[in-house]
């Protein structure tokens, strides 16, 4: 029979974190702390280049002087980052042409989470580029890409090959006097992935790093560089999961995309790290800096987001929209539940002419939550016949936790349209009456209603994804309230 | 960063500011010299500078100057006139006219009980510096006390007059509507002789609707001089409280609006229309704050910005835990004209309880191309289909407006106004 919503509301908030466990990996690290001689012991460590050391010190110069933002809907101890290890990496670092080569342990990790390579490597030929603590230790596919004469490598790896690329693109999206965590990422970065597609390719696949926080204590920035030049296309999955850990981890990543010249990207994320557990211990800081520049006329940046996990999630995917009649998406599915705060949404700056922008949020919080849309829309004076329309619902399941919308609309073009609209509710108790005299028990009801609230954000997904996305939501909410 | 070795910019104000024998006075001034001059740094004041304000000495309000009154208004009200904020019996109808309606001076009756019970109780001075700069030192202001059940039977209509100088201007009102009490107060600012625009205009309002009462605020603004208003209102059960702002003038206009829902079933509604053309500067700040279930409130701000105008709105929709069942909808609508007019605007909603509906919506942009070729088509020259047009985008906000009276005398200078973008 249908159960009682307070109960299966209690049964969801108080359910834990299925995937939390710790792969005994000997890793290898930097001392604790923060200063010029760890940003240069990270840079050795990677065999860097004088110039890429040169880069990450002004970083390191420029963090110092800055102050760490305040200004988001959420509260936390201050972070002492002296307290912290900035580098960790698998001890046996192999160079592996098959999965048999890899570290057993490491497969195995990716067994207990249900995304094991060979399944991966099944599915649809998904290269997957498996970053594992900070280091990459294994990428698949790399020759059908090199074919094409695509680049997927790890960014470190990348800094070697291909300077001049690193040296042209790095830091022009997101420059690292950005704001704090991304001077933080710049100065520190340990790895990432990097990937250039070159003028006219379709990517034949659907590129994948999957993501995982595996050291007590270590903070966790990835630098993720992804080009796509004159009418290339690229589709690009980011997934992660993380181990229960007391400790609260930073991760401060930065992802940079360019767009040329009708080149389209499509970034999709799936983030479900450990969010601490229903009293708020531990669980992943996420101060991510995601932005995406669509450089040349008529290109195309696409954000999709499924944000489950994280303790606290400080992440605004955004859109420069230079070339005219450029275009940027921005849909997004963020949960939160027990304790966890997010604050997240997109910034979408229109400057070139006719430039398009759209934007779907769909806020979901449970327990003692809170969860926060936070966006900007800049119409610049030169973006003539600009357009954008912004939809941001919240849904509110469970009358301890918040929901909130900070829309920043601004616009200095008389022949731009912009719409916004927001709407926060809980499901109606006539929903649930409807589905319940279908037969169908308030669980499932529930889930469905929840389904049908976020379809136009999991629409997006690639399809290799929609699953994981699905069973993800399914885990968090399914059945879950009324 | 460090502003130590600089002159600080309050100068221009503190010397008006000193030894006045309103209450929390002192307070208030300590205040003033604690708080900075807000810059687009601080985040309630992000597109609205207000440091040119400080940038020369002012002297202080003076009431006593020759004024020729305009025309009456077109509607059977009782006028209470202010001049540079000082309040002006002699210009003023007969006050006394009802009975269990006080409207006086402010001045005149700070030591009374309701008042003293009342003044200064819901306006933000530790953290909002005008609101302290008021409060260290008002110029006067309009006390309006309607007894319980009592319905004030003629709208009050509030001339406030400008005129020529560099004035530091800080009205102070006090509004007690008590149980089942209702009144209706026309608000308008307007300049003579000479030009006001140096003059700056700091008021605070505080309005308390009691329970089951209601009151209704129309504001005009028409005022040369810089604007910097906070308008608190703290709404008791069953309580209504209605404002509606109409800007067509000024230099720098910042309207801060606190409602405070604090009765089950209370309701608010914010309307506001801001033509602005020139160089004007319009900031509508609104907070609700749903502080109990059962409340409602409804907010509608609609502007058409040319010339070099800026429109800025916040709104924001606070729904306090346990304030369940909670309706609120916000929405604000803008037409751009003319290349160098802006707009920001900022829908905000903070919710903490979960059975709410609450919305907002928000629109930039320019008036429809097909309704003008329709117009067009239909052989009406291009500025009336433009001011059709603009005239129906306004309908909506004016309709709110019970005072028919007062609705097409507002709707006249609109149009008025319209003929000017």
């Amino acid at each position: 029979m249908a159960q009682d919503t307070d109960d299966i509301l209690r049964e969801v908030t108080e359910k834990e974190y299925a995937y939390g466990f710790v792969t005994d990996i000997e890793s290898e690290k930097a001392a604790k702390g923060l200063n010029e001689d760890i940003v240069r012991f990270i840079s050795a460590k990677k065999n860097e280049p004088e110039w890429m050391l040169e880069w990450r010190l002004e970083a390191f110069r420029l963090w110092q002087k800055m102050t760490e933002p305040e200004w988001a809907h959420v509260h936390y101890p201050k972070i002492d980052y002296q307290n912290a290890y900035y580098y960790s990496a698998p001890k046996k670092k192999p160079t592996l042409n098959s999965l048999d080569e890899a570290d057993p342990e490491l497969i195995k990790t990716f067994e207990k989470l249900g995304i094991s390579i060979e399944e991966q490597k099944r599915l649809a030929g998904v290269a997957v580029d498996i970053v594992f603590d900070s280091v990459s230790v294994k990428t698949t596919f790399q020759g059908a890409l090199k074919e094409k004469g695509i680049i997927f490598c790890s960014f470190s790896e990348a800094v070697k090959e291909h300077p001049e690329l690193i040296k042209k693109y790095l830091g022009s999206v997101v420059p690292r006097t950005d704001n704090y965590f991304a001077a933080l990422n710049s100065a520190v970065f340990s790895d990432g992935s990097f990937c250039y597609i070159p003028p006219g390719v379709r990517c034949p696949m659907e590129l994948s790093t999957y993501f995982r926080i595996n050291e007590a204590m270590t903070g966790q920035f990835e630098r993720t560089l992804l080009i796509a030049d004159e009418g290339a296309y690229v589709s690009y999955l980011e997934g992660c999961t993380a181990p229960i850990r007391d400790e609260h981890q930073l991760h401060a990543a930065v992802v940079e995309l360019v767009a040329l010249k009708d080149a389209e990207i499509k970034y999709s994320t799936v983030q479900n790290w450990y969010p601490g557990d229903k009293d708020g211990k531990g669980g992943i800081y996420n101060f991510v800096t995601k932005r995406g520049m669509c450089l040349g006329d008529r290109s195309k940046i696409s954000w999709t987001q499924v944000e489950t996990g994280s303790a606290i999630t400080w992440k605004y995917p955004s859109c420069v929209l230079k070339g005219d009649y450029s275009t940027g998406e921005f849909y997004s599915v963020a949960v939160t539940n027990n304790r966890q705060q997010a604050d997240t949404g997109t910034k979408m700056t229109h400057i070139g002419k006719g430039t398009k922008s759209t934007i779907v949020s769909k806020g979901i919080s449970a327990g003692f939550s809170n969860n926060s849309y936070r966006g900007l829309v800049k119409i610049g004076r030169g973006a003539k016949g600009a357009r954008n329309f912004s939809q941001c619902d919240s849904l509110l399941l469970g009358d301890r936790c918040g929901a909130h919308t900070f829309p920043y609309i601004e616009s200095e073009n008389p022949s731009a349209m912009v719409e916004h609209e927001a709407t926060t509710s809980k499901i109606g108790e006539d929903q649930i009456f409807y589905l319940n005299q279908r037969g169908i028990e308030t669980e499932k009801a529930v889930s469905l209603i929840v389904n049908g609230y976020c379809k136009e954000v999991l629409n997006q997904l690639p399809m290799e994804f929609a699953v994981e996305a699905q069973k993800l939501l399914a885990v968090s909410l399914e059945g879950s309230v009324g | 960063m460090s502003t130590a070795t600089m002159t600080d910019p309050k100068t221009t104000v503190l010397p008006l500011l000193q030894a006045s024998t309103w209450p929390a006075a002192a307070e208030a001034l300590a205040k003033v010299n604690a708080l900075p001059v807000p810059t687009i740094k601080t985040e309630a004041w992000k597109y609205t500078r207000v440091g040119k304000l400080f940038n020369a000495p002012y002297s202080a309000a003076t009431g006593a100057v020759t004024i020729t009154l305009s025309e009456r208004l077109p509607l059977d009200v009782t006028r209470v006139v202010f001049v540079n904020g000082h309040f002006r019996a002699d210009l003023s109808d007969d006050l006394k006219a009802q009975p269990h309606v006080v409207i006086d001076s402010l001045t005149k009756h700070l030591s009374h009980g309701p008042v003293r019970n009342h003044y200064g109780h819901i306006t933000p001075v530790s953290e909002r510096l005008f609101s302290a700069m008021n409060t260290a030192a008002p110029t006067d202001g309009l006390l309006l006390l309607v007894f319980k059940n009592t319905e004030v039977v003629k709208p009050i209509h509030v001339l406030r007059i400008t005129t020529d100088g560099k004035q530091l201007i800080q009205p102070r009102d006090l509004f007690l509507v008590q149980e089942g009490g209702r009144a209706e107060v026309i608000e308008e600012q307007i300049s003579l002789s000479g030009d006001a625009s140096a003059s700056l205009v700091n008021s605070v309002r505080e309005c308390f609707v009691a329970e089951g009462a209601a009151l209704f605020i129309h504001k005009l603004q028409r005022d040369a001089a810089a604007h910097i208003s906070q308008e608190s209102a703290q709404v008791d059960a069953k309580g209504h409280f209605s404002i509606s702002t109409t800007t067509l003038e000024g230099s720098l206009v910042r309207n801060d609006l606190n409602v405070s829902l604090a009765g089950p079933e209370a309701h608010a509604e914010l309307n506001g229309v801001y033509l602005l053309n020139g160089t004007t500067h319009c900031d509508n700040h609104t907070y609700i704050g749903h502080d109990v279930p059962d409340c409602t409130s409804d907010e509608l701000y609609k502007g058409i910005i040319a010339g070099k105008g800026t429109g800025v709105f916040n709104g924001k929709v606070y729904v306090k835990q346990d304030a369940q069942r909670t309706r609120a909808y916000q929405s604000n609508a803008n037409i751009l004209q003319g290349d160098d007019a802006r707009v920001f605007t900022k829908p905000e909603l903070e919710i903490y309880a979960d059975d709410v509906k609450c919305s907002h919506g928000c629109t930039i942009g320019r008036l429809d191309e097909k309704g003008l070729f329709y117009l067009r088509s239909r052989g009406v020259s291009e500025n009336e289909a433009r001011r059709m047009l603009s005239h129906a985008f306004m309908t909506d906000v004016l309709e709110r407006i019970a005072n028919e009276d007062w609705r097409s005398y507002l709707a006249a200078l609109i149009d008025a106004k319209l003929e000017t973008l």
